[in-house]
C-alpha cells in the first residue's frame, strides 16, 4: 500500500525537507514545496528540476546560467583578468599563469580559484540541470554548498578540473604571431622574450601603426553608431 | 496635383527685377521700364496706381513656428531644417514655410534647379527639378548653369520669384502652400502659365510632370531629440565657450547626439550619430573636420552643411586645455584621445598615442630608439589591446 502511495502523481518524501534544508541557509526561498512539480520521472530530480526552470526568477541565490566570461560583481577581477579573446589571467597566488578555459565549468574553476586566491570563501557549484549545454552554476557559502551538496542539487558529474596552465612564453608566441598578421607590410617579425614582445618600427612602420589604430577606431565608432542607428 | 509656374511675359531684355506687387499684379524693372505683369498669367498689365516696393522677408511666424533663412540654413526654430549646400538659395514665404532651390542632377545626369519646400514641422517636400526654360535662354534640357539667378519674395503680389538677367517667373504663395500642405509622394502637373502667344490661345500652356516627395529635415532629427538634459549640457558648453568658431546650431548638434548617445545607454562612443570631439594640437584652421574613414587626411576639409546631414560624422572640435578639462568633468562631450601625430621621432610620444588609441595605460608601453628605428615592447595586456585596436589584414 505505502509503494502505491508514492506512485505517480504523489511528491517523494523528502523535497519538503530538502527544500526546507535550503531555505534555512537563504537558498531559493522563492520556491515552495508546492510549487514543485507532481509529476517526476526516476531521471529528473524535481527540486532541481524547478530550481533549473525558474532560475530568472530566483533573487535569494546568485545564479548564473553559463560561465563564459568573469562575472561581474565578485570582486575577483583583481586576480583573474581577460588576456585576449579566449584567454584569462590569475595574477597571482599558486594557480598564477594563463589559461585558455575552453567550458563553462574550466571558467568557473578558475573563477574559484580567483574566489580562494582573495580570500573569498564562496564558490561556484555546479547544479543539475536538464539540459547539459545550459549549466547553471550557484554561488554557494561553504555551508550554503554543504547544504546544496546534502540536498541533492549539487551536479555530481561536473568537471572540477583546472585547465592546464600556458607558458607565457608560449602564449606571447602565440601573440606574437597573430600580431604580426596585422602590423604594417614589411614589418619585421616581433621578437618574443620571457615577459614582452619587441615590436621593431622604422618610422614609417611608426606612422604606418598609428595610422592604423586611428582609422580602425573610427570605423569600429562608425560601425557602433550606424548599429545604434538600427536599433528599433 | 497640378500647380502653375507663372512666366511674364517680357520683351527681349537686358536686366530684369522684381520691385513690388500690388493686389494680383507683380511689378517689375525691365531695363529701366516699370512694367506691370498679372499674377495668374504672367501678361503685362496697366500699371496699377499704387504699388507696394519689394520688401526683404527674412523670417515668418506659421502656426507658432518660427522659420528663417540666415546664412546657408533654413531654420525650423533654431533647429536647422535645410542646410544650403553650395549653389542653393532659399527665401522665406510668409505665413506658409519657405522655399528653397538648390541645384541637382536630372536623371541623365544633367544640371537642374530642385525647388524643396519647407513647412513648419514634418519633412521637407522636394519637386523632381524645375523646368529648364525658367533659367535657359536658348532651348535646351540640361540647365544652363552659366545664368545668374536669384530667388525673390514679393510679399504683395505673394508671389516668389526665380529671376534671370532676362526674365522672371514665380510661383503665387497659394502653389507653395499646396506642396507644403502635401504630404505624400505623389506626382504634381506643372503647369507653365503664360501670356498668349497666338491669336487663339487664352493662355499658352503645357503641362510637365514632376514626381515630388519627401526628405527627412535634420532639425527634426534634433527637435525630437531635444530633452531638458540636453538644453542644461547646450547651456553649459555654451558658458564654458565651447566650440566658440562653431554656430548655434551646430553646438546643438553636438549636444543632442550626446544626448541620444546617452539615452541609448550605450558607453562612448556608441551614439546615433556618433560625436566625438577631440583636441586637435596644431590644427589651427577650421574647428569642425570630418571623417570617418580617414580622420588625418579629413583635417583640412571644413564643410559644416555635410555635418548637418550626416550625423554619423566625426566632429573634431579644437579646445584650449581648461575646456578640455571641464568637457571631461561635466561629461558634456566625449573626448577621444588627441589625434595621432604627425610622425614624429620622439618614441615616448609614439608610445603615448599608441597607448591612448589602444586603450591602456601608457606605462604599459615601453619605447626603445635605436638610430632610424622604435622599438616597441609590449607586455602581455599591451601586446592583447594593440592586437584588438588593429584591424584584421586580408
Amino acid at each position: 500500500m505505502a509503494k502505491k502511495a508514492e506512485g505517480r502523481g504523489t511528491r517523494k518524501p523528502g523535497d519538503a525537507e530538502r527544500l526546507a534544508a535550503l531555505h534555512a541557509v537563504g537558498l531559493f526561498t522563492e520556491l515552495s514545496t508546492e510549487s514543485l512539480p507532481a509529476k517526476r520521472s526516476k531521471e529528473v530530480d524535481a527540486l532541481a528540476d524547478a530550481i533549473d526552470a525558474r532560475a530568472d526568477e530566483i533573487r535569494s541565490a546568485t545564479l548564473y546560467r553559463a560561465i563564459q566570461d568573469i562575472p561581474p560583481g565578485l570582486g575577483v577581477e583583481r586576480v583573474l583578468v581577460p588576456a585576449g579573446r579566449s584567454h584569462v589571467r590569475i595574477t597571482s597566488g599558486e594557480h598564477e599563469g594563463i589559461y585558455c578555459p575552453r567550458t563553462h565549468h574550466e571558467h568557473a574553476e578558475l573563477v574559484n580559484v580567483a574566489l580562494s586566491t582573495i580570500g573569498d570563501e564562496r564558490r561556484l557549484v555546479a547544479l543539475k540541470v536538464r539540459d547539459w549545454e545550459e549549466p547553471l552554476f550557484l554561488l554557494a557559502s561553504a555551508e550554503q554548498r554543504r547544504v546544496a551538496r546534502e540536498a541533492g542539487i549539487e551536479d555530481p558529474w561536473a568537471d572540477k578540473t583546472l585547465p592546464a596552465p600556458i607558458p607565457m612564453r608560449q602564449h606571447l608566441a602565440q601573440l606574437a604571431q597573430q600580431l604580426a598578421s596585422k602590423l604594417p607590410k614589411g614589418c619585421p617579425s616581433p621578437r618574443v622574450d620571457e615577459s614582452a614582445i619587441a615590436v621593431e618600427l622604422t618610422k614609417r612602420h611608426a606612422t604606418e601603426l598609428v595610422e592604423l589604430l586611428y582609422v580602425e577606431r573610427y570605423r569600429t565608432a562608425s560601425r557602433e553608431a550606424r548599429f545604434a542607428r538600427e536599433l528599433p | 496635383m497640378s500647380i502653375a509656374i507663372v512666366v511674364a511675359d517680357l520683351p527681349p531684355a537686358k536686366s530684369v527685377r522684381v520691385i513690388g506687387g500690388a493686389e494680383g499684379i507683380v511689378v517689375l524693372d525691365v531695363d529701366g521700364a516699370t512694367i506691370a505683369c498679372a499674377r495668374d498669367t504672367g501678361e503685362v498689365v496697366a500699371g496699377p496706381s499704387a504699388w507696394t516696393p519689394v520688401a526683404p522677408v527674412s523670417e515668418t511666424d506659421v502656426d507658432g513656428v518660427r522659420l528663417a533663412v540666415g546664412a546657408g540654413v533654413v531654420r525650423r526654430g533654431r533647429a536647422v531644417a535645410l542646410p544650403l549646400e553650395a549653389g542653393a538659395k532659399a527665401v522665406v514665404v510668409p505665413g506658409i514655410g519657405a522655399l528653397a532651390i538648390e541645384k541637382g542632377e536630372t536623371s541623365l545626369g544633367g544640371a537642374a534647379l530642385v525647388p524643396v519646400v519647407v513647412g513648419r514641422a514634418g519633412k521637407l517636400g522636394v519637386l523632381e527639378t524645375l523646368p529648364v526654360w525658367v533659367i535657359n535662354d536658348a532651348t535646351s534640357y540640361d540647365l544652363d548653369e552659366s545664368i545668374s539667378w536669384d530667388l525673390v519674395v514679393e510679399p504683395t503680389a505673394r508671389v516668389v520669384a526665380i529671376v534671370t538677367l532676362r526674365r522672371a517667373s514665380w510661383l503665387t504663395f497659394e502653389a507653395v502652400a499646396q506642396l507644403v500642405a502635401t504630404d505624400e509622394d505623389c506626382e504634381v502637373d506643372v503647369v507653365v502659365a503664360r501670356a498668349p502667344r497666338r491669336a487663339l490661345a487664352e493662355l499658352d500652356m503645357f503641362e510637365l510632370t514632376r514626381d515630388f516627395w519627401h526628405r527627412d529635415a535634420p532639425g527634426d532629427v534634433a527637435a525630437s531629440l531635444v530633452t531638458p538634459e540636453v538644453a542644461t549640457r547646450l547651456k553649459r558648453m555654451r558658458e564654458l565657450d565651447v566650440c566658440a568658431d562653431l554656430d548655434e546650431d551646430t553646438i546643438e548638434l553636438l549636444a543632442v547626439t550626446l544626448s541620444a548617445n546617452h539615452k541609448l545607454g550605450g558607453s562612448p562612443p556608441v551614439i546615433a550619430g556618433t560625436i566625438v570631439a577631440a583636441h586637435l594640437k596644431g590644427t589651427d584652421r577650421g574647428d569642425i573636420v570630418f571623417g570617418p574613414s580617414a580622420p588625418v587626411q579629413a583635417a583640412g576639409r571644413t564643410d559644416l552643411r555635410s555635418f548637418a546631414t550626416q550625423l554619423e560624422d566625426f566632429v573634431f572640435v579644437t579646445l584650449s586645455p581648461d575646456t578640455r578639462a571641464a568637457i571631461e568633468k561635466e561629461e558634456l562631450l566625449y573626448l577621444d584621445p588627441p589625434a595621432p601625430p604627425l610622425p614624429s621621432a620622439d618614441p615616448s610620444a609614439l608610445a603615448t598615442t599608441i597607448a591612448a588609441l589602444a586603450g591602456i595605460d601608457a606605462g604599459a608601453l615601453e619605447t626603445l630608439a635605436d638610430g632610424d628605428h622604435v622599438e616597441l615592447r609590449l607586455t602581455l595586456d599591451a601586446a592583447n589591446a594593440v592586437l584588438e585596436a588593429l584591424p584584421f589584414r586580408f
